[in-house]
């Protein structure tokens, strides 16, 4: 086990290469000065060629590449071009709001969506099974940002039970929580769409196997033949597909976090892009890819827990 | 008069197909003693696997339904039971093995967990004890080293040790009567035979009775008392397995038999019966068999002749217009 663990991360070494000379290409394809950027198009040649230097632009590109590839190996990203504070520390300072928001919407999409999948799956064609799969498609067709606008309008403004500015201090527990319940409800609502859909599906699937019949021949309850012998075995797609959003749930944690005005990735980003601030936006894209390696990492060995027959070896 | 376990009468199951409910199997009745082995034979889709389905009421729905009939097990009418009552008799009076050990074993659990299973619900013993039961279980069926096999997962094992698992899993809870859906046909002959006498040991120890669905005769040959053909979902001929085989009344009984490649005759004397059995929404009015038929008079494409009994022991049974009456005129007995 463990070492499957390390030589899936050894195989992740050669994957955060490509992205990092990926990030590095795009960046130097986008038009534009970064010094200009800074400086703006007022500032004096001498002051921008010192610029220049002090930000490495003006040895050879190739220079340029390997300075950036060893640096973001040693955990050293440069420094935001903006605030001139490492861009690993703006990256660390915020990630623990992003990391509550999609753990959050993943354990609301997990303990609501495989429920109501089981039960469309074993009511399928009946009246509940309609109702839910409604519901779902509803979650899947509407965008994140106008359902957070929507749940800040009925539940902040109107009921005013939560923040409308998710800002919480990290160290208070009750605040963080109070915080999180809108953003990360926001976020669940398409995980519960999607696990849900998935559910359903993998689980109509196994409830025709033979197995399920042997089953239900042995005289085990309902219950028991819908979570231990159907369920178990329908996890297994359901697993890659949680894996697969989890990409999708981290663009969609940007939207809420713009909406909610609540720090994390998501804004980070923003700002980035708004103040054109290539070395952080490169950073944080380098964590993005690192952090879709681990999720996928962990999407593999979780594998091993539903399914008996995947060994890591 | 011996004690009738299993009495089915008149049982008619229908399934729904696009344009409407057909039955699958019609006013299919017979007996099932103590200690006696029942083959159900004949071709797919003659409605074997339905018949023992009908029984368990194992039947998928929705989508099918019993339309007549009784099923009486100890003279308690098994249709129309409650889910809870009958959930309490399968896998314990009543248990059923599969034809496809391959797919028939949940993948998730492991083999004691699947057995022990039957005990903790049935008998209510503990987990522990349960998996003590499991392991006297796979002992019993014959699998060598159980006790390491306890914790192996189905893909650990080969399509042989799986039906033993299935079998030690039907056998958990003691049944009386265990429903036995081609349970060799997907295994090598080697392992079929091992299979087959395995099942033959554990029947006459525990004393059980068995519904054998086949369609091989050999098995049949082989394991059973009695014998029911069965045609397009009907009972074409009841009778004792040594009586069949000599004395096959049926048209459809005796083109089955001689369609059996045998090594002490010309592989030229096989015949085949033309033709298959039709589809349930496409059955003809009168004897089901009648379109393969090389007897068939007027009467058989007008009219379903009924099951009639022709030996004076009362049990050599057919349902045909042309031998039946025959073998009642001339007298004909079957000792």
């Amino acid at each position: 086990m463990l070492k499957y663990v390390l030589k899936r991360l050894a195989m992740a070494i050669p994957i955060l290469i490509a992205v990092l000379t990926l990030v590095f290409v795009i960046i130097r394809i986008v038009p534009g000065d970064p010094a200009m950027v800074v400086l703006g198009d007022q500032a004096s040649a001498e002051a921008l060629a010192a610029l220049r230097t002090k930000m490495g632009l003006d040895v050879p590109l190739i220079q340029q590449y390997f300075t950036f590839l060893f640096g973001a190996f040693r955990g050293d990203l440069g420094a935001s071009l903006l605030s001139g504070r490492p861009v690993l520390s703006e990256v660390m300072t915020v990630l623990p709001y992003t990391i509550d928001l999609t753990i959050a919407g993943v354990v609301i999409g997990i303990v609501f969506g495989v429920p109501l999948g089981v039960l469309t799956a074993v009511y399928r064609n009946s009246v509940t099974d309609y109702i839910i799969r409604v519901f779902s498609l509803f979650g899947l067709s509407f965008p994140a940002f106008y359902s957070a606008i929507l749940l800040i309008l009925i539940f902040s403004i109107q009921f005013n039970l939560f923040p409308v500015i998710s800002d919480p201090d990290l160290s208070n527990y009750g605040e963080r929580m109070n915080h999180l319940v809108l953003p990360a409800v926001n976020l669940g609502l398409i995980m519960v769409a999607y696990i849900t859909r998935s559910t359903r599906s993998s689980m109509l699937e196994v409830l025709r196997e033979d197995y399920v019949r042997t089953a239900k021949a042995k005289g085990v309850p309902r219950f028991v033949v819908i979570t231990r012998h159907a369920l178990k075995n329908a996890l297994i797609p359901i697993v890659t597909v949680i894996g697969l959003y989890l990409g999708v749930l981290i663009g969609n944690s940007v939207l809420t976090e713009i909406v909610f005005n609540r720090p994390g990735l998501g804004k980070l980003i923003l700002d980035a892009l708004s103040e054109r601030d290539y070395t952080l936006l490169q950073g944080v894209m380098v964590i993005y890819a690192f952090i879709i390696v681990i999720v996928n990492l962990i999407t593999d060995l979780t594998y091993g827990f539903v399914d008996p027959r995947v060994k890591h070896q | 008069m011996e004690e009738k376990l299993l009495v089915v009468e008149n049982l008619t199951t229908s399934f729904h197909l696009q344009n409407g409910w057909f039955s699958a199997i019609e006013d299919l009745s017979f007996t099932l003693s103590s200690n006696e082995t029942l083959a159900l034979v004949g071709e797919s889709g003659c409605g074997k696997s339905v018949t023992a389905y009908s029984i368990m009421n194992l039947l998928p729905k929705p989508g099918s339904r019993i339309d007549r009939g009784s099923v009486l097990f100890h003279g308690k009418d098994l249709v129309g039971l409650p889910e809870a009552e009958m959930r309490s008799l399968r896998g314990s009076k009543l248990a059923m093995i599969f034809q496809e050990p391959m797919t028939s074993l949940n993948p998730a659990l492991t083999v004691g967990q699947q057995i022990a299973e039957v005990l903790y619900y049935h008998n209510g013993t503990s987990k522990k004890e349960a998996l003590k039961g499991a392991l006297e279980l796979l002992d019993q069926v014959k699998i060598p080293a159980a006790a390491t096999r306890l914790n192996d997962y189905p893909h650990h094992l080969s399509g042989g040790m799986r039906q033993r698992v299935m079998i030690a899993m039907a056998l958990a809870g003691r049944p009386e009567i265990m429903l036995a859906d081609e349970p060799t046909t997907a295994l090598d002959v080697t392992i079929q035979a091992q299979v087959l006498a395995l099942l033959d040991d554990l029947k006459r120890e525990l004393k059980m009775s068995m519904i054998f669905i086949t369609h091989d005769m050999g098995v049949v040959a082989r394991v059973a008392d009695r014998v029911a053909v069965m045609y397009g979902g009907y009972l074409a001929e009841v009778a004792p397995v040594e009586n069949l085989f000599a004395n096959p009344v049926h048209p459809y009984t005796e083109a089955l038999l001689k369609s059996v490649p045998r090594l002490d005759r010309d592989i030229n004397d096989l015949n085949p019966i033309p033709g298959l059995v039709p589809s349930i929404d496409r059955m003809p009015k009168g004897c089901r068999f009648a379109e393969r038929c090389e007897h068939k008079i007027d009467v058989c494409e007008q009219q379903m002749p009924d099951l009639t009994s022709i030996s004076d022991a009362g049990n050599h049974s057919v349902r045909c217009w042309v031998r039946g009456a025959q073998a009642t005129s001339n007298g004909e007995s079957q000792a």
